[in-house]
Parts: structure tokens; sequence; C-alpha cells
């Protein structure tokens, strides 16, 4: 047996698979498994070829962004004589990632960074690279305004042409980093879509990532198109899904708490009609909730919502211009496009169009514009890539970043291998879910016909699939609605130990016979009291909490004929977060303002939360009345 | 032999002999480099410092002081090639320098980068002294490009680099979990199951349920540790773990864990084909490095280099 290795039974295979009348496969993984394993990863990692990231001098490169995310060392700014001041290293590699940075802009980078273009020497690049504050203002806003650069000319095809630079380089590192034979690693060719809504400019933001190396030549961008994230769909169905090449595509819509609500049009606002309720079905599966600029899974709204474990990592403004112009947006509200909702809109869309638009499980990312990917430990958190300081110049004093920016999560894929088509699957299928940085174990399941003693069985997976469909599913008609969730700490590392569970919980929305929408959460295992806590002078967490929670739920208020969805979270003991650990490590203590060193002062300010609970929350399971599917 | 005697062809014989005479006897001074004045060593003991938190020693220095005279070798090539009146990014530079001294007073750019040239700036700017030397290093590598690495040689490196492209032990365990509050549980099960000699399959009656299951194949210590948490691997790789037998108990971050031991593959040397990529990408950069440190020794030599 040893003497036939890995990879010469994978080109044997190739072999008989190409001489014989079997259509080529490639042989399983060592590690498949039919029950599927838990795989992590970052779908959102900016490298030197955004505009956002370059200008704050990141020089990371796609093919440096895979390697770090495979457990490489990594070198961030600032440089001094080309050598890094900062360095970075995951003491837990990643399984995937995809290098998405921003398609706007891309051509104008390159065009500005390569000295022989003939427009090295415009006043757009000089401000490029004299004054790369102003430029990323400059280029952000005409960008988001929808126009080109004049240095595109007039047809935006000299940029056009351009991008296809970087482009190639991005896909190249992509497969140069993709390990379909080792199992050990997976890269996604992807893209960001860097669209805006509004007079306020509200966030868009989508990352599209492609199944394989099919891929088009041509990105579409936000100034390509009308201005809708329906030319987005429609350019990806002409040039990729509908193009008979093996393209296939998925867009992962970011950040809808700055988007003012417009990212996904309530039902009552900005109405989509069925065609385009449609073409949301078929490319947008998942929403990314948690990630540098705050989480989007639900908002706390003090006086009208009960959730306060949703006032977790929630930014204080509805859009980013509101957080440089407070005059002009002002703290989010629950309809601002936060995913509870969203998902209840959805549900009400469901029933008058038969398509919900919003049908979308969830995953994490961290969308460092350092290609740092998956970096998200609270410990050593280097900033979203300067995040608007000028991390340029120099080290940065105090707080690394924004104080209501952070290190963001992570995406937990469950798939049979760690290959490019059984992640794709598994993305698609929603069988997902997002957790806000630590590895929390979350599995669910959900049927009418599971059993309760799941939780006791040797093999809950096994049970879990026999009996019941995955997170990320539409349930089967069906009389009654059981859901089993199981979860398990994060093991941690030496270096970042894991924390304890503390508690499990069910958010259930539906409509009602009248056609309003409701929301409620639900306490099914562990202990909100359990009495764990942390030190605020020293980090240091105390009391136990629960290595490992599992409950089978049956819904009380269950009715066959009402459009619902339920979806599970796991939520860890309370830690410090990384704004408070830099706080400590530099003696500020807010009784004693001498304590407060430059850049520091944020520590004591009243927005200021020492403390967070991180978390995981599944893909949702759906039940629509009358059908299997809609 | 009347045209030989020719009073302007004796005047350019014996011309040129004098001439090749002169220059073998006495042959031009060759252009000095060197040595860097104590202000250039200061900051570069400096950056050392900064870089590895102590003082560069004999040798370090040395090396640092070799390298500096190799660019300034380079930088004044790159003078003598005229590069900086055509690279645009030296012509920017010079454009800023321009402007930061408030020299521009209105005029383009063409006619400012004239002017910098006029007053010598280019010579003094480390941006620009460092873009130089790339392109130099560029131009020499494209007239002397490293040859790709030959089949031999790639095995030579395999060969040299046997241990550090070792790939990890595999073992393949099963396991009774036992969830914290049964933790004083584990001495007696595991006698017991040593005792009874227990399969595996019969002892996972007594096991809590463990959320991603009781067989581990093949699976490298990252791998257990994604499951288990590091200190369950450190744990186990301390108990000296025979095949066929029970471990424990063995602690991890969520209770006890009564381990059986189906086999070990110890740590072991790579195939050539695994790690092929690898070498020959390590490969192609040395060889990079080597041709351009042969091509700049040449360009060296034709240097009085003074240390």
């Amino acid at each position: 047996m040893g003497s036939l290795s890995k990879l010469h039974r994978y080109a044997l295979f190739l072999l008989v698979g190409l001489s014989g009348e079997l259509v080529c496969a490639e042989p399983p993984c060592d590690d498949y498994n039919p029950n599927n394993n838990l795989y992590w990863g970052d779908l959102h990692v900016h490298t030197r070829y955004s505009l956002d990231a370059s200008t704050q001098d990141t020089r990371t490169t796609p093919a440096q962004a895979y390697a770090f995310a495979r457990g490489a060392p990594l070198g961030i700014q600032p440089w001094v004589d080309g050598v890094a001041q900062r360095t970075l290293q995951l003491d837990r590699p990643l399984d995937f990632a995809a290098v998405t940075d921003h398609a706007e802009l891309l051509g104008e980078v390159a065009l500005c960074s390569d000295p022989d273009s003939f427009a090295y020497g415009s006043l757009y690049c000089r401000t490029f690279r004299d004054a790369p504050r102003l430029a990323f203002f400059l280029f952000n806003t005409s960008a988001a305004r929808g126009d080109r650069l004049g240095l595109c000319g007039d047809d935006g095809e000299r940029c056009r042409r351009a991008a296809r630079t970087p482009w190639q380089d991005i896909r190249a590192a992509a497969e140069a980093a993709n390990d379909p034979v080792g199992c050990q690693f997976t890269s996604f060719a992807a893209y960001e879509w860097t669209g805006a809504g509004g007079p306020l400019l509200a966030n868009l933001h989508r990352n599209v990532i492609f199944r394989n190396a099919e891929v088009p030549e041509d990105l579409e961008t936000f100034v390509d198109g009308d201005g809708t994230v329906d030319s987005l769909f429609r350019a990806l169905e002409r040039d990729c899904v509908d193009s008979d090449s093996g393209c296939d595509a998925l867009v992962i819509p970011h950040n809808s708490n700055l988007s003012d609500g417009l990212m996904f049009p309530a039902p009552t606002v900005g109405e989509l009609d069925a065609g385009q309720a449609q073409r949301r079905r078929r490319f947008e599966n998942l929403v990314e909730i948690y990630q540098h600029k705050g989480a989007s899974e639900c908002a706390f709204v003090p006086g009208t919502s009960e959730d306060e474990l949703c006032a977790f990592e929630q930014l204080p403004y509805n859009t980013f211009s509101a957080k440089f112009m407070p005059l002009v947006g002002g703290p989010a509200d629950a309809d601002d496009g936060f995913a509870r909702k969203v998902l209840r809109d959805g549900l009400t869309y469901n029933d008058k169009l038969g398509a919900n638009p919003f049908e979308m499980g969830f995953i994490g990312s961290t969308d460092t514009h350092l290609g740092a990917a998956g970096a998200v430990s609270e410990i050593d958190y280097a900033g979203h890539g300067g995040a608007g300081a000028p991390a340029a110049k120099e080290r940065p004093d105090g707080l690394v970043d924004d104080l209501e920016f952070g290190p963001g999560g992570l995406a937990a894929v469950w798939a049979p291998q760690n290959r490019r088509d059984d992640l794709f699957d598994a993305l698609r299928r929603r069988e997902v879910y997002a957790t806000s940085g630590p590895r929390i174990t979350l599995r669910v399941f959900a049927g009418e016909r599971l059993e309760a003693s799941l939780c006791e069985a040797a093999d809950f997976a096994a049970g879990g699939y026999q009996q019941g469909v995955p997170m990320g599913s539409v349930l089967p008609d069906s009389l009654a609605v059981r859901i089993a969730v199981a979860a398990s700490a994060d093991p941690g590392t030496m270096r970042d130990p894991g924390l304890d569970l503390q508690r499990l919980q069910i958010i259930k929305g539906w409509i009602d016979e009248k056609g309003e929408s409701h929301e409620q959460v639900y306490e099914i295992a562990g202990d909100p009291d359990n009495g764990a806590s942390v030190d605020l002078a020293s980090c240091r967490t105390s009391g136990a909490g629960f290595a490992q929670l599992c409950a089978v739920w049956e819904d009380p208020d269950f009715s066959s004929t009402t459009h619902a969805y339920y979806y599970a979270r796991a939520v860890e003991n309370p830690r410090c977060r990384w704004s408070q650990q830099i706080c400590i490590a530099n003696g500020v203590d807010c009784s004693n303002p001498s304590t407060i060193g430059e850049g520091l002062e944020d520590c004591c300010s009243e927005s200021h939360r020492p403390v967070i609970q991180e978390r995981a929350v599944s893909s949702p399971v759906w039940h629509y009345p009358g059908s299997s599917t809609p | 032999m009347k045209r030989i005697n020719r009073p302007w062809l004796h005047f350019l014989l014996i011309g040129s002999a004098l001439f090749l005479l002169q220059s073998t006897l006495y042959p031009p001074a060759k252009p000095s480099v060197g040595p860097l004045p104590e202000s250039r060593l200061e900051s570069l003991r400096r950056q050392w410092y900064a870089m590895t938190g102590r003082a560069p020693n004999e040798a370090q220095l040395s090396a640092m002081i070799n390298s500096e005279l190799d660019r300034e070798i380079l930088f004044r090539e790159a003078l003598e090639l005229g590069i900086y009146q055509v690279d645009p990014i030296v012509q920017q530079r010079l454009v800023r320098n321009m402007r930061f001294l408030k020299m521009d007073q209105g005029r383009d750019d063409e006619t400012l980068f004239r002017e910098a040239l006029r007053m010598e700036l280019h010579l003094g700017d480390e941006v620009i002294k460092r873009r130089l030397v790339q392109i130099m290093e560029e131009l020499l590598l494209a007239q002397q490009p490293p040859a790709a690495p030959s089949e031999a040689e790639i095995q030579a490196s395999f060969e040299a680099r046997r241990d550090e492209l070792k790939r990890p032990p595999r073992y393949s365990v099963q396991q009774v979990y036992l969830a914290r509050e049964r933790s004083e549980e584990a001495q007696a099960l595991l006698a017991r199951f040593q005792r009874e000699q227990l399969s595996p399959q019969a002892a996972l009656e007594y096991s809590s349920p463990f959320l991603p299951g009781y067989r581990f194949p093949n699976s490298t210590p990252q791998q257990l540790a994604r499951q288990f948490g590091t200190a369950f691997v450190v744990n186990l790789e301390r108990s000296g773990a025979q095949v066929g037998t029970w471990v424990g108990p063995v602690e991890s971050t969520y209770g006890t864990h009564l381990v059986w031991i189906d086999a070990i593959d110890p740590a072991r040397d790579a195939e050539l084909e695994e790690v092929r990529t690898q070498l020959l990408r390590d490969l192609e950069l040395e060889k990079r490095r080597a041709a351009l440190a042969e091509a700049l020794a040449s360009v060296r030599d034709q240097y009085e280099v003074v240390l």
C-alpha cells in the first residue's frame, strides 16, 4: 500500500478515466466524508490591487494573500526601505479563501501604477501616488457616481483593457494556490462589485465568487451597469452562467448594515418584480453578516427591540456617508438592511410573487485590506488596513482601527471534501454558517420526523441527514417543525485558547394571517446566566460554560399555513474585545486621565463596548405553506 | 614599394604603436567607489539595529558595506546609460521634489524635470537611486538570463532538503469521550477497557456524544488539533501510544478521552513529485540570485573598490 503514493494513485485514476469509457473524475480526497466535514475560510480579502488598500500602502499580492491563508507569515505596513515593520501569521491556517479585489478602479490602479502606461503622468495618477487619501476620496466618489475617470477614455474601454492584467494575475494566483490533489486548500477566482445607491451613496457591495477557472475576461463593474444590482445579475447570466462555458458564479452581498435599506428593497419601498426576484434567487444564496465593518444579523434599537445580543458589533451609523457627515444619516434602524428583517421581507415577497428573493444563508469573512485572510483573533488585530487612518505613514499609535470596526468573521462550510466543486455546491445549498471569528462548530437539522433523542445518538450527523434536512434547506411540507442544533466550543490554540459556549438559541421569523411579519428568539440550551465573566482590568475570563450544547426543539406555535424561517445562534462566554486588549496593554485606566495616551482616547469613550460575546449563526431553514419549494 | 615610403603612413603606424604601448604599460585608472562616508555607515548600523534589536557584528557590517558599494556601482552604471532621462518614475519623483521645494512657479512638468536634472537633484534622492539600481539589475539579468533548473539539480536539492520536507506523522485513532462531569470515571473505565480488551466499537456505548465523531483515520497532528484542540494532541503524543492499545485518560478542551490506537504512520520523507513545484520555485529564485551576483561581479571588476 505504502508503495503507491497519493499522487501516483491520482495519476493512475486519470489514466484509467481517460482511456476507459468512464467519465473522468478525481479520486476522492483522503478525508472524504459523505456526512460532510467542516471547512473554514475567508471569502472577502483585498490585496494591493484594491485602490483603498494600495493607498494605505498595502503591498500584499494575491499570491501572498493565499500563502498567508495557508499559514505563511506576511509582512505588512509600515514599510521602511522595503522592509515590513509588522508581521502577521495565522495560528490556524484556513481551508479556503477568495481574493476579492474591487473590480471598479482595478484598471485605474493598474494604469496609475504602471510607469509604461499612457496615463501614468496624468493628474489623476499623480494624485493616486502622491496624495493617496485624496485619491481614495476622488476615485471612489467618482466611481460611486457611476462615472469612469477621464483617463479611461469616453467609453471606459482603456480602463477595461487595463483591468485585464490584474484580473489575470488574480486568477493565476487563485489557480496556483488551489490544491485539488492534496485537498489541503481551495481558492476561488473572485472580485468585488462595488455599487452604491441613493443620494447617500449607500452600500450595495457584493462579492462575486466563481466556481472554477472558467470566468469572464472582463469584469462587470458598477460603472458599466445601470446602477442597479440587477445589471450585475444580467451580465453574469450573459457572460457566465448562460454562456455554456462551464462558468458559474455566486453573488454574496455584505454590509447591508451600511445600505440604508437599499441593498434589499422592502416589499413596500422599492418593490422587486418577479424577474428581478428570480435573478436574486439564482445568484444571491448567501449574505455576509460579520466582517470588519460590523455585524448585519440584526439591530438593537433601545426601547423597541428585545434582543440585546443584537448590539454586538453594531455600527453607530447606517451609511458610510453618515460616518463622516453625521447630519445626513443616523444610527441604524432594524429596517436598514439587517438580515433578520430582510429575511422576513423575503417571506412577504414569497407570499406575493411566489418567489423569495431573499432566501439567503449566512457567512462571515474579514474584508481585510491588508491581504491578511482569516486574521480574526481579537488578540492581535492589525486593523482594517489603516481603515481610513493613514497607516501608510507610520505604525499607528494606540488603537489600530476606528473604534467601531473589528477583526471580522469566518465562513464555515459543511462539505464532503475540500475541493472547489464541493465547497461551491455547499455554498449554493447554504449548508454553511457565519461566525464572528471563533471556530465554533454548529450543526442544524430540521424536519417533523427528527427524534427527540438525536442529541444522545452516537452519530448526530448521520441521524440528522436520515431524519431531516440540514441548515440552508427549504423544509418539505410538514405538520410540525422540529429543529436539532448541536454546537461545540472553539478548541482554540495554545496562544489563543477557545472559550466555552454560554447558550444556544433559535430565531424564528414569520408572517401572520394579516400579512404582518414577526420575529422571536427562543432559548433552547445552555444558560444565559451562567455567571461567566471577564475582568476588564486584565481581560482574564472566569466561570465555566459548556464544551458542547445540543437540543432538539419543536416550534410550539407552528402552523402549516405560515411562511416562516428558523436559524440557530450559538453564543460564547464573554471576552475582551480587541480594543479593550489594546487599552489594557497600554495601561489605560479610565478613572485616571493621565493614563489615557495619544490615540487611546476612545478606550474611555461612551460608545466603547469593551466586552463581546462572539457567536456562530447558522443559515436558516424555511417553511412555505403547501409546497416543498416555491 | 614606393607606396610604403610615405611620411603620413609612418606617422600613423608609429603613432598607433606608441598608443598601444602606452595603454598596455599605463592602463587608464579604473573609476573608484568607496569608502562609504561615516554617516552612511552609521545609518546602516541603525537600520540593522531597528530590524534585529542588536548591533551588527563585523561580518554582518562588512556584508552590508559590500552590498551598499554594489548599489553605488549599479547606480553609476545607470547614470552612465542615462536611464534617469527616460524613466517616468524618476521624472515624477523629481517633479514632485521640485514642487515640494516650492520651485515649480507654475512651470510645466517637462521644464521642472529639466531644471531638476540641471540642479543634479537626481543624484541625491534615495527613491531614484533604488529605482535605477532595480532597473540595472533587470538589465544585467536580461543580458545573462539564468538557466532553468535541471533535473539533476532538482534531485540534488530534494536530497539536501530531505529533513525540512518531511511529511508529518499520521494517527488513526478511535475514542470514547467523557463529558467534563464524568471525568472521575476515566481511570476505572480505562482499566476495564484494557482488562477486557474491549474493541473500540464495543466501548462506544460508554461514550458521551461527541459532535465531531469517534473515528479519526489517517490524521496529522494538525488535523487532530482542529477537532480536539492543541492540548489533546500534546497529551496524546506524550502518552507514548502503542498501536492496538487503549491510551488515556487524554485531556482536551472538551473533557476526557480514552483513545484506541489503530495505527501510527511515523513522519516520513516526502516523495519528489509531492514537492517538485516547491523545489522548482526555490531553485529558480536561487539561480536568479546567483546570475545576478555573477553579473554584478563582472561589473565590479571594472571598478576600484575602496573599503
